[in-house]
């Protein structure tokens, strides 16, 4: 009896089973899903919550802006290029001059690539000194320092007193870290450009000495 | 092919397994002429086997489809994205909520496990209504539809918080309740008489 059972069970265990295997080899032929990650190739993590767009906080979801019918060479759709950066940290305050130029260069009228959109993400990082808020990134963003008492570059500056022009576009508060971490950030500052449709096209984490002006050149298309 | 109009191949199927399971199976017009052509659907209690694989099959099928639908949208493309409030692109492509918490695996695949496992159960019940495993297996079948209540109380929430419905999803979450009450229909039968007539 039992000798029976157990051939009811493995027969059906085995039919069950095939058909579950096509199944899943039915969808493996016929999609090519892509991967949530911040690796070339992969689709963005989340990052929604507030920004300072120059005129307050305002609510914002990056995945809300890309436009997922994109295809590639089309030089109509935007661009992302973001920053993730640490107010208090000294090598994001060296590259704020950079990061200057690279904004002067997406949104100069010479500019005759597809449209880019810039954003910074701020964090803070977990060591002395990086104690930033709100009022800070404002400060930073727009160097200019309200009461004078917010100090950036591991609280050794005014903010004022950065690299480059005020920026125009706009500061994802994540100083909570829960972006950053979803995002797998090893450290500030680090860069990325995005396609329209919310793929990493280039990230300076894999891309070593590369510059970004480089991989600027290189990925967005001319319109 | 229109979605909704796709999704009616599942709607069908899981409709009329729900009516074999209920007392109307007796009063279908179409009974008659299935059990002339399967005489074994003349016992009562295949007939509550035959609407429950019915329903266990289209939430197999209709899992499977929300995977390819998921794998789809990662891929940048749409399948059922509407303006009004039946948009399973929506429910399915928000980041948010589309994988199992603390996991990457998304919904329709953990759908696609669960019914696949029930469909077991189903199958080795009906070809083997007098094994030993029976009673254990009616209990698994009916403990894991009580569990799939839970995420669909938690898909629900969620569809609720984006103000849209995904239709395909909705489909699974019927197929589970129904599967329940296939389950405790299956129970009454095996602690009835009528299951000592099963051969």
């Amino acid at each position: 009896m039992n000798d029976e059972n157990a051939t009811a069970r493995t027969d059906t265990l085995i039919k069950i089973i095939s058909l579950f295997v096509l199944v899943l080899i039915v969808i493996a032929f016929t999609t090519n899903p892509i991967a949530t990650g911040v690796g070339v190739g992969e689709r963005v993590p989340l990052l929604e919550g507030k920004i300072y767009n120059g005129n307050g906080w305002v609510d914002y979801n990056l995945h809300d802006q890309f436009d997922t019918n994109w295809t590639e060479g089309d030089a109509n759709a935007t661009w992302y290029i973001v920053e993730f950066l640490d107010t208090d940290c000294s090598a994001c305050w060296r590259d704020t001059a950079k990061v200057s130029d690279l904004q002067n260069a997406v949104s100069s009228t010479q500019w005759n690539r597809a449209p880019v959109q810039m954003l910074a993400v701020v964090v803070e990082l977990n060591i002395p000194n990086h104690d930033s808020s709100r009022d800070e990134i404002k400060a930073f963003r727009d160097k200019n320092d309200g009461d004078g008492t917010f100090k950036c570059n591991a609280d050794r500056a005014l903010c004022s007193e950065r690299d480059g022009n005020p920026y125009n576009f706009p500061f994802f508060d994540d100083l909570d870290g829960e972006s950053t971490k979803e995002w797998d950030i090893p450290g500030t500052p680090t860069y990325f450009i995005i396609q329209p449709n919310g793929i990493v096209a280039w990230s300076s984490v894999e891309a070593g000495n590369s510059d970004i002006f480089d991989a600027v050149n290189g990925l967005i298309p001319e319109a | 092919m229109n979605a909704n109009l796709i999704l009616m191949l599942y709607i069908i199927p899981l409709l009329i397994g729900i009516l074999l399971i209920t007392p109307l199976r007796e009063k279908l017009l179409f009974i008659d002429g299935l059990v002339k052509k399967y005489p074994s659907l003349e016992n009562d209690t295949r007939k509550i086997f035959l609407g429950q694989t019915l329903i266990v099959l289209t939430g197999f099928a209709v899992s499977a489809h929300t995977l390819w639908i998921s794998n789809k949208i990662s891929e940048g493309g749409s399948y059922c994205s509407a303006q009004n409030v039946f948009d399973c692109d929506s429910v399915i492509g928000d980041m948010r909520y589309n994988t199992v918490p603390f996991t990457e695996i998304p919904w329709g695949l953990l759908g696609f496990l669960a019914f696949t496992v029930l469909l077991y159960f189903v199958r080795t019940l009906a070809n083997e209504p007098h094994a030993d495993f029976v009673e254990k297996h009616i209990q698994f079948g009916k403990l894991m539809t009580v569990g799939g209540f839970f995420i669909i109380a938690l898909l629900v929430y969620y569809e609720f918080k984006m103000g849209k419905i995904c239709q395909y999803c909705t489909t699974a979450h019927v197929a589970n309740i129904a599967a329940f009450f296939g389950f405790n229909e299956i129970e009454k039968a095996y602690k009835s008489d009528a299951w000592k007539k099963l051969k």
